[in-house]
């Protein structure tokens, strides 16, 4: 009776020689940290950006939603009528 | 380095207790000058640090990958998530310690990207599973053959069984690598070996334990 395991194991010992293929990734290692430094250094102005366009489109909504309002023939009419009262 | 003394080297920083500064006083002096000079903005700090650890992490995350395109991906990737909690780094463990967790990680991210795919059965496992002769193979076809066998397991078994078999870890120091409890460690290598012997098994090994034949390979 064999454990197939010990095959296993006696592989694992010669296999813990091994020399891996040799890497250098130095190079590529700062050119990666310098792209990500920049991307987060213009953070800040992105998050500006970002906070002026949903302002504006907030704005030009409320805008838009009033000028409906306010060209609106009944609401007009109404308004008339109200300030015949007064 | 050669490949026994990484070995010992990760075995003994993994150990529980351990600083790991006394291993390499000098070499975990020097780490910690350069860390401090990158978390100052001087990235040549840190460039330093990448070329003095990345022989050892790049024979360490060999064992996640056996492409070497794939290897230097790999490899870089440690080394830019290294950076970017570089500052998260208190110094109560060695930088290499601090590297091999992260490499550990990275490596397990990859592998279970990959599990989608169909498992890789390289040549050389294949060989060696019908292979009724003694297999006598050189430390790079040996790791090819247990590459190939792993790789047929999902990515946890195969995280523990590689670093029960290639590094020769205990469950105290695979639950340090992997962030893993120790009883979920135990358990999980209980199951990966069944799974590895059934698979072995399937595949004729062992099989006179069931029905009284001999062992192909004896």
């Amino acid at each position: 009776m064999t454990d197939p395991l010990t095959r296993i194991d006696k592989l694992a010992r010669v296999s813990r020689w091994e020399e891996p293929p040799p890497v250098d990734v130095s190079d590529w290692v700062l050119a990666a940290i310098r792209e990500r430094e920049t991307a987060y250094g213009y953070a800040p102005l992105q998050w500006i950006a970002a906070g002026s366009i949903a302002a504006a489109v907030a704005m030009t909504l409320s805008m838009v939603s009033l000028y409906q309002k306010w060209s609106d023939p009944v609401a007009t009419l109404l308004l008339d009528i109200f300030q015949g009262f007064i | 380095m050669d490949a026994v003394a990484t070995r010992e080297t990760l075995l003994s920083f993994a150990e529980e207790g351990t600083t790991s500064m006394d291993s390499d006083p000098d070499v975990a002096e020097t780490d910690l000058r350069d860390i401090t000079v990158a978390l100052n903005g001087d990235q040549e700090g840190y460039a330093r640090l990448v070329r003095r650890h990345q022989e050892t992490v790049s024979r360490w995350m060999w064992r996640f990958t056996r492409d070497r395109a794939i290897l230097e991906e790999l490899v870089q990737d440690v080394f830019v998530e290294a950076w970017a909690s570089l500052s998260r780094f208190r110094g109560e463990s060695a930088f290499r310690t601090w590297l091999f967790t992260i490499a550990t990680r990275v490596g397990y991210k990859h592998w279970k990207k990959k599990a989608k795919e169909v498992a890789i059965t390289t040549e050389m496992a294949g060989r060696w599973m019908i292979d009724s002769g003694e297999f006598t193979a050189n430390p790079s076809e040996a790791a090819e053959v247990l590459y190939g066998l792993f790789s047929k397991l999902p990515p946890r078994d195969r995280l523990v069984l590689t670093l029960t078999y290639f590094e020769e870890m205990g469950t105290r120091e695979i639950a340090r690598m992997t962030g893993w409890a120790r009883p979920m460690v135990k358990v999980q290598a209980y199951r990966a070996r069944n799974k590895l012997r059934k698979l072995l098994q399937r595949a004729g090994y062992g099989r006179e334990k069931h029905d009284g034949s001999a062992d192909p390979n004896r």
